[in-house]
């Protein structure tokens, strides 16, 4: 959604007044003068859209276009009044219908005296219903036409009308970013403050109101939104909002303000980052106005995430290093009293990894099941702990097995770093040291990967769940090979499958006298 | 075969493409005063991430503080009013064609996702949760509630009440999965009925608190442990059923087939319990 904001300038730039209201009847908004030989005119444009015509014309006294009286052409009345138009003062600042109540004509004659007191008594109305509306409106405002009507820009008194217009242009494109959270706002928008206001306990916005920038003092009512891109909010006890308020930069102090909507802030996020670079930018750049936004941030720094990262990796690799050495040494004691049986297993595991892998499978469905069929059937209590004790033991024991597997296959590649490190034994150690090495390989390079931070997150994420899909993988083939093998005792399943090739060590292999797997 | 399904694996580790994973971690506070409203209905519904539940500032009539990635998901607040009985719903829903949510579960990271939600100390609430994969901290005290609904999938969660309830309710209904569960201060719930089903894990249900009036409460549980801790002065009577659970409960007498605690009688309120477990322990333990 592309929101043009046409800016149109409503009265003359010279006479841009103060005293305009947002509910002005009779309020004088600016002035045109008209001089000519014969006749010398006032145009007074007036808030609600309507105008007043003083003119002395001919010898004649003419208030929107009909004669109030008389006068004498080149008389003291004509010379007065043309004095008072054509002097700069009455058009210098605020109070244009103040000064027009204090002019006193210089009338000599009947007829001239007549109209002059005319003129006094007019202009004493319209200063009188200037001032009562200016009392009800918000002071020091000025207003501009926009596309979606009348906004007032508060406080008028700093801003040219070239700021004026860059600011609404800017406040259009914020309400365009923040799309559906301030939908139809736009629409309602009634006044956009840019710089220390007061909206006074007596006062009413009808419709909404933006914060640029700023000290805001509500304290009285906004019958719509209140958005605040920036600056500082203060609702006092007084101040009534009728809508949400919004607050995407800035602050909002709630001193007891009623509101009928919601408080939402965003506190931190793309949009407010945007808020925070956008309008500080646009705003210090074009309009030369002081800009702090409070956006937290949850960052740490460049070196603190580096730290953080390094951290990270660093207790990862750790881990991985402590549950190498951990199942390393239980692999080893494995090896040590049951290498037959391990060796048995693992073998089934190489040799028909897949049916393993789908009777591991199986198994774990059933483990579940099968306790509640001991616990149901009860041929004796025995069974279950004896059952219980069977599954955990047959989980690392198969995840073990797997290694010796994967540790043997390893042996067999032609890797140069197993004879740089010298790890290349045929002895079940070794194999079950190098594929823990393998298993758990994966585990250690993700951790790795948190030194490249945020970058690679969904790699690294990847890769732990790799290692975690690897490791079940592992369990369950392991699993499946010790039903398949009853615990490896049953030696003859193994001989079954065609795998010498693949097992056989190549001849250039050194062998620690721990002897080959059994097949 | 083990050549073939090695390189499968290294197939997979190696494929894995190289693109970064876009978050936009965001957070937004939304409260509400609480003015013209006499009664309040929240619908709360959070899958993932860490879940406080707290007493919000007075005055407010909810105050939520949320942090949630927007690249993945757009969190929703419904609000209705219903002369002055309002209803709030928060939930979440996902960027993309097919609505769903692709979470981060990594509790170990920094960033991670939280909603703090404030409660109204002053208007009444219902407050009912679904809460998914959450570390959940959920401390009532002061919250004047009606009614309470928790129901989690698999979170960690501590339930609390703090100080006495200053409304009550008829019924507070406990729904665990898989989860280690911890309420306590039940006592100060001022509860007519409590319902708990539990499925597997751990689960500590402590009724300490200031009674002032009889209830009654029942207990399914699956799988797992259950303590049940109570006050000395409150009148326990326990009706268990399932014979595969162990029952723990030193000093209680068997009477006509329910468990009773030692001043059963002459307590001036009662708890009584209708306990049915599946498989696993209970122990009942007296507070100090």
């Amino acid at each position: 959604m592309r929101r043009v904001w046409m800016v149109a300038v409503a009265v003359a730039v010279a006479l841009w007044p103060a005293a305009s209201g947002l509910t002005a009847q009779e309020a004088v908004t600016g002035s045109t003068v008209s001089l000519a030989a014969g006749a010398a005119s006032l145009e007074l444009a007036l808030a609600d859209g309507g105008s007043r015509i003083i003119s002395l014309r001919e010898g004649e006294l003419l208030i929107d276009g009909e004669v109030q009286g008389s006068y004498e052409p080149g008389g003291t009345l004509d010379s007065s009044w043309r004095s008072l138009l054509t002097s700069p003062a009455l058009f210098e600042g605020s109070g244009l219908a103040d000064r027009l109540a204090e002019w006193v004509p210089d009338a000599s004659g009947d007829a001239d005296a007549a109209s002059g007191s005319a003129l006094e008594a007019l202009f004493d109305r319209l200063a009188e219903s200037s001032n009562r509306t200016a009392a009800a409106a918000l002071p020091e405002t000025a207003t501009i036409n926009v596309s979606g009507g009348q906004v007032a820009i508060a406080p008028s008194r700093i801003m040219s009308l070239g700021e004026l217009n860059r600011g609404v242009e800017l406040l259009g494109r914020q309400l365009e970013v923040l799309g559906g959270q301030v939908a139809g706002m736009e629409d309602n928008l009634a006044l956009v403050v840019h710089d220390d206001y007061t909206v006074d306990a007596d006062q009413l916005v009808e419709g909404s109101l933006a914060l640029l920038s700023g000290d805001l003092n509500l304290e009285g009512t906004v019958d719509g939104d209140v958005l605040v891109l920036d600056g500082v909010l203060t609702l006092a006890r007084s101040a009534r909002v009728s809508g949400d308020i919004l607050q995407v930069g800035g602050e909002v102090i709630d001193a007891g303000g009623r509101v009928s909507g919601e408080m939402v802030s965003l506190l931190a996020g793309e949009l407010g980052g945007l808020i925070a670079g956008d309008i500080a930018v646009d705003l210090v750049d074009e309009m030369d106005v002081p800009v702090q936004v409070h956006v937290r941030s949850n960052q740490r720094g460049f070196i603190g995430s580096i730290g953080h990262n390094i951290g990270h990796a660093f207790s990862g690799l750790m881990a991985s290093v402590m549950w190498l050495l951990a199942l390393s040494a239980l692999g080893f004691v494995v090896v040590y009293f049951f290498r037959s049986r391990l060796e048995v297993v693992a073998q089934v595991v190489r040799a028909d990894t897949m049916r393993s892998f789908g009777v591991g499978l199986a198994g774990q469905l059933m483990v579940l099941p099968v306790l509640l069929l001991l616990v149901v059937g009860i041929v004796t209590w025995l069974v279950i702990p004896v059952y219980a004790l069977a599954v955990a033991l047959a989980i690392p024991a198969g995840y073990l097995a797997a290694a010796h597997a994967v540790g043997e296959a390893v042996q067999d590649q032609n890797f140069e770093w197993l004879d740089r490190f010298r790890l290349r034994r045929a002895s079940s150690y070794h194999y079950v040291f190098t594929g823990l090495l393998f298993l758990l390989a994966p585990f250690a390079i993700g951790s790795a990967l948190y030194l490249l931070g945020g970058m690679l997150g969904f790699v690294r994420g990847l890769m732990f769940f790799a290692a975690g899909a690897l490791t079940w993988a592992a369990v369950s083939t392991g699993f499946g090979a010790i039903i398949l093998t009853r615990g490896g005792g049953r030696k003859g399943h193994a001989s079954q499958a065609d795998f010498d090739d693949l097992f056989s060590a190549p001849d250039s292999f050194e062998s620690d006298g721990e002897g080959e797997a059994s097949a | 075969m083990l050549r073939t399904t090695l390189a499968a694996a290294a197939l997979l580790v190696a494929a894995a493409p190289v693109v970064a994973q876009e978050t936009d971690w965001t957070e937004v506070r939304a409260r509400r005063q609480a003015d013209g409203v006499a009664s309040l209905t929240i619908d709360v519904e959070y899958f993932a991430g860490e879940l406080r539940v707290a007493a919000a500032d007075a005055g407010l009539l909810y105050d939520t503080h949320l942090k949630y990635d927007a690249a993945r998901m757009r969190p929703e607040r419904k609000w209705s009013v219903d002369g002055e009985a309002a209803r709030l719903v928060i939930g979440f829903e996902g960027i993309g064609d097919d609505g769903e949510i692709d979470f981060d579960l990594d509790m170990d990271e920094e960033d991670h996702g939280f909603l703090n939600l404030g409660l109204s100390p002053d208007v009444p609430t219902d407050l009912r949760m679904k809460v998914g994969a959450a570390l959940s901290v959920v401390d009532l005290g002061g919250v004047p509630l009606t009614g309470l609904v928790y129901q989690t999938a698999a979170s960690d969660t501590e339930l609390a009440f703090g100080s006495v309830n200053p409304a009550s309710m008829e019924r507070l209904e406990l729904k665990v999965g898989v989860a280690e569960f911890t309420a306590t201060g039940l006592g100060n719930a001022r509860f007519d009925e409590l319902e708990f089903t539990g499925g597997l894990g751990d689960v500590r249900l402590d009724f300490t608190g200031e009674w002032s009036a009889d209830a009654s409460a029942t207990i399914e549980m699956g799988l797992g442990s259950l303590t049940l801790v109570v006050p000395p002065d409150l009148g326990v009577r326990i009706n268990k059923k399932g014979f595969l659970a162990s029952l723990d409960a030193p000093g209680f007498t068997k009477v006509d087939g329910a468990w009773q605690s030692p001043g059963w009688e002459s307590a001036s309120h009662r708890l009584d319990i209708h306990l049915r477990a599946a498989l696993g322990t209970i122990e009942v333990r007296q507070a100090s």
